[in-house]
């Protein structure tokens, strides 16, 4: 039998060989996860950072007023609520998970006694949910509703997070709630929102374009986000006319919605519109969510700047992991499948995102990942989900369809 | 007035709560790299400017933008601020810390102020933190504690309710976790009978040479040690490039095509015993499939928790062990089957039926891999 000779010196050849690959391939990934190279400025008016208000801007004053007022008076329960709900709303408005920090720190002094007012509770709940700490959240909802049945807020909050889960039949006995409490409109927003999950989105666009059109008197807020579950049943009803159409008159309303914005530009992500989505996301990097969008139009558009972008959006994954708190997993998923091209990744962050969160687009991300990863297993939650909702929407049926011709 | 007066926040609340579930980016967090050489204590910390311009305030004339300047003008400020909420101390002696440079770096977030600082201290056992930056008006700040010390890398977070962190340093050395990863190698090896059941299959014929197509039992030791050495070798630095580069994630495999492929590995070298199409070149063929092996080293090496910051070490020992695992195997069966080369058992028995054998097993492990069965249990 013909064999290789391999003499001493050529397996010491082979093994340094593989040690420097193993060495030079890890210096190589060193280099990606050590922080940049710190530096010495050399210009005195180079701007460092970018704050999201000036001095003199209404709303620093109004923090600055409350804050010094609480300095006074530590023990007032009024402005300590006060400003962890300023900071609540601006921890939405700018996508800062700081402001949350802040609020929680204002709300210490009661939250650390043993039966803290149910203000105080409501609010942690809130903040709770911002960090996807859905369980505390809707504990501390409960306790607010066994409290103050009437309480709309806690109502809300509570269907809402049952929905995000796909906990339906909790949702829905929460939704009933509403009556008692006088806010019959909610009860109806909510129900369409649920039927519509459920294969009756016809009959739930009909029912909301009907609210819609018969409440003249309601705040713009409230129309505009309307709209965009209008929006988003077209999608599901195949007419992309009537989305498009709901999608602006919502943005119209407020321009400045993340989430009307983001449904938005998936939309038209989805109709190979990239050019369209890149111009209005531009500013709009400090929100993770956006900046996979982006990112993920400025690739499809072979756009020069898209692999900043990736590397940016990649860095935030890292710290965040490095943190330990990962609260983006669809979207980490939605990365590594679209941008990346790693679907066994994808798949593995799709379903850990599924323990969490349930709503049709988790559900999307989950079944692409499968389908990707050829794995028609790793979509079975999904299947079932569907199954179980008879969700309706063009683009889902096909998936499941792929999905299981994979299987045979 | 009650309806209109609940209904405006509550529309608000619709917005809020959609945007709030998913649009948030990065809290806030500050990361303390602390060097140690030669027992010497030596650090870096680079802490967000938006956090001190909350803590210490530095937008002077408040335009909104921080400029150089401004952050220069409050050095002093900021590092008596951030170093009185900082305490080190080695085995059981507090440090002085002396602030030296002040920098700035870039992190995905926004621009970080970068504090260089020196101690006093001298650690050799042990190293305790305490650590309360932020945690007074931010709840949620974290602090990233990265400590490097000759070839091992040790990391914490600080929280509001975790301040303090003790660091063993004895224990972190580099030889434990290099043994760690060494036994896990080791051990992977063993549980992983595809990995047992392809090499056995190639060294079983190592005691053989093929003449007029017909297998003749060696005369002497080394024509099987030449063989089995350069089965080993290319097997062993094949797996080793692709548990590398997966490891590290350069390649990425599909689970289930590697799975299947190393399935198809095992039947076709089991198979090659009964009916030899590849005669000659079978390192080749220990070499192409241990590429495949590797792949598979690396789904385990990945379920142990990779920490990045001590990959190599981790990567190392892991490959090593993996070397020891197959290093004993080879001890075990090769002088075995030497031994028993002439026999009529070992020519006519035992090496077909062992090869037949192996053969089903692997088939069945490729259908259910192939396919996402479950025929037998055991793999």
């Amino acid at each position: 039998m013909r064999l290789p000779f391999l003499s001493r010196s050529h397996l010491a050849l082979c093994r340094l060989t593989l040690l420097s690959v193993v060495l030079f391939s890890s210096i190589i990934f060193n280099i990606n996860i050590a922080l940049a190279a710190p530096y010495l400025p050399n210009k005195d008016d180079l701007v460092l950072e970018h704050l999201p208000f000036k001095a003199q801007d209404p709303i620093n004053q109004k923090i600055k007023t409350l804050r010094l007022a609480l300095q006074k008076n530590p023990n007032n329960l009024v402005q300590a609520i006060s400003l962890a709900r300023t900071y609540f709303s601006l921890a939405n408005s700018e996508g800062d998970p700081r402001y949350i920090g802040y609020a929680h720190s204002i709300i210490k002094p009661w939250t650390d006694l043993p039966n803290p007012p149910i203000d105080i509770i409501l609010v942690r709940s809130l903040l709770n949910q911002f960090s996807h700490d859905f369980e505390g959240a809707t504990k501390g909802f409960k306790d607010v509703l066994s409290k103050d049945p009437l309480n709309g807020e806690a109502i809300s909050w509570l269907v809402d997070l049952n929905i995000v889960q796909s906990h339906f039949a909790e949702a829905e006995r929460y939704n009933e709630f509403f009556v008692k409490a006088n806010l019959n409109e909610n009860k109806i927003v909510y129900k369409a929102v649920i039927q519509s999950i459920h294969g009756n989105t016809q009959l739930a666009y009909l029912s909301l374009s009907d609210l819609l059109n018969h409440t003249v008197s309601r705040p713009p807020e409230f129309k505009e986000w309307v709209l965009i579950r209008l929006a988003e049943m077209a999608i599901r009803l195949n007419q992309p006319e009537l989305a498009e159409k709901h999608f602006k008159e919502a943005l119209a309303i407020d321009p400045q919605d993340a989430y009307g914005l983001a449904a938005y530009v998936d939309f038209l992500i989805d109709h190979n519109r990239f050019a369209e989505v890149i111009q209005p996301l531009k500013s709009k990097q400090a929100s993770d969510i956006l900046l996979l969008r982006l990112t993920q139009a400025s690739v499809l558009n072979k756009s020069a700047d898209a692999n900043d972008l990736i590397n940016t959006l990649q860095d935030r994954f890292s710290a965040a992991t490095l943190r330990g708190d990962r609260l983006h997993l669809m979207e980490e998923s939605r990365f590594e499948l679209k941008i990346k091209n790693n679907p066994t990744k994808a798949l593995e962050l799709a379903k850990l995102n599924w323990e969490k969160q349930r709503e049709p687009k988790d559900a999307r991300c989950f079944l692409e990942a499968a389908l990707a990863a050829q794995n028609p297993q790793g979509g079975q939650e999904v299947l079932q989900w569907m199954k179980e909702t008879h969700y309706e929407d063009p683009l889902f049926i096909s998936l499941e369809q792929a999905l299981l011709k994979l299987k045979k | 007035m009650i309806r209109a007066y609940l209904l405006k926040p509550l529309c608000l609340i619709f917005l809020v709560f959609f945007s709030s579930s998913s649009f948030a980016h990065k809290p806030s967090d500050s990361y303390l790299n602390i060097k140690i050489q030669d027992n010497k204590l030596s650090g870096q910390w680079d802490i967000a400017l938006r956090d001190l311009e909350f803590a210490v305030g530095l937008d002077a004339n408040g335009d909104g933008d921080i400029t150089w300047k401004e952050v220069k003008s409050k050095q002093l400020d900021i590092s008596s601020y951030a170093f009185a909420r900082l305490q080190l101390s080695a085995d059981s002696k507090p440090c002085q810390i002396t602030p030296q440079d002040l920098l700035i770096d870039h992190h995905s977030d926004g621009s970080y102020a970068v504090l260089t600082f020196s101690t006093n201290c001298v650690a050799k056992q042990d190293l305790d933190v305490r650590y309360t930056l932020f945690f007074d008006f931010d709840t949620q700040h974290k602090g990233l504690i990265r400590i490097e010390q000759a070839n091992t890398v040790s990391t914490g977070i600080f929280a509001a309710q975790d301040n303090k962190i003790s660091f063993n340093l004895v224990n972190q050395s580099f030889f434990r976790q290099f043994f760690n990863y060494v036994k896990e190698g080791t051990w992977h090896i063993w549980n992983g009978f595809d990995h047992v059941l392809f090499l056995i299959s190639l060294l079983l014929p190592a005691v053989f040479v093929i003449q007029n197509n017909r297998y003749v039992p060696v005369r002497s030791f080394k024509p099987s040690l030449v063989h089995t050495l350069s089965i080993v070798t290319s097997f062993t630095i094949a797996h080793s490039i692709t548990l590398s580069l997966a490891a590290l994630q350069i390649v990425v495999l599909p689970s289930r095509l590697v799975e299947s492929t190393i399935a198809f590995s095992v039947i076709f070298a089991a198979f090659n015993n009964l009916w030899p199409f590849v005669q000659s070149r079978i390192w080749l063929v220990a070499f192409l499939f241990g590429l495949i092996h590797g792949f598979g080293f690396a789904s385990v090496l990945m379920d142990l928790g990779l920490k990045e910051t001590n990959l190599v070490t981790c990567l190392l020992g892991f490959n090593f062990g993996v070397e020891v695992g197959q290093f004993i195997i080879v001890l075990c069966v090769l002088p075995l089957i030497y031994f028993l080369r002439n026999t009529r058992f070992y020519q006519q028995l035992f090496f077909k039926l062992a090869s037949a054998m192996i053969c089903f097993v692997a088939f069945i492990w490729l259908v259910e891999r192939l396919l996402d069965w479950r025929i037998i249990t055991v793999r």
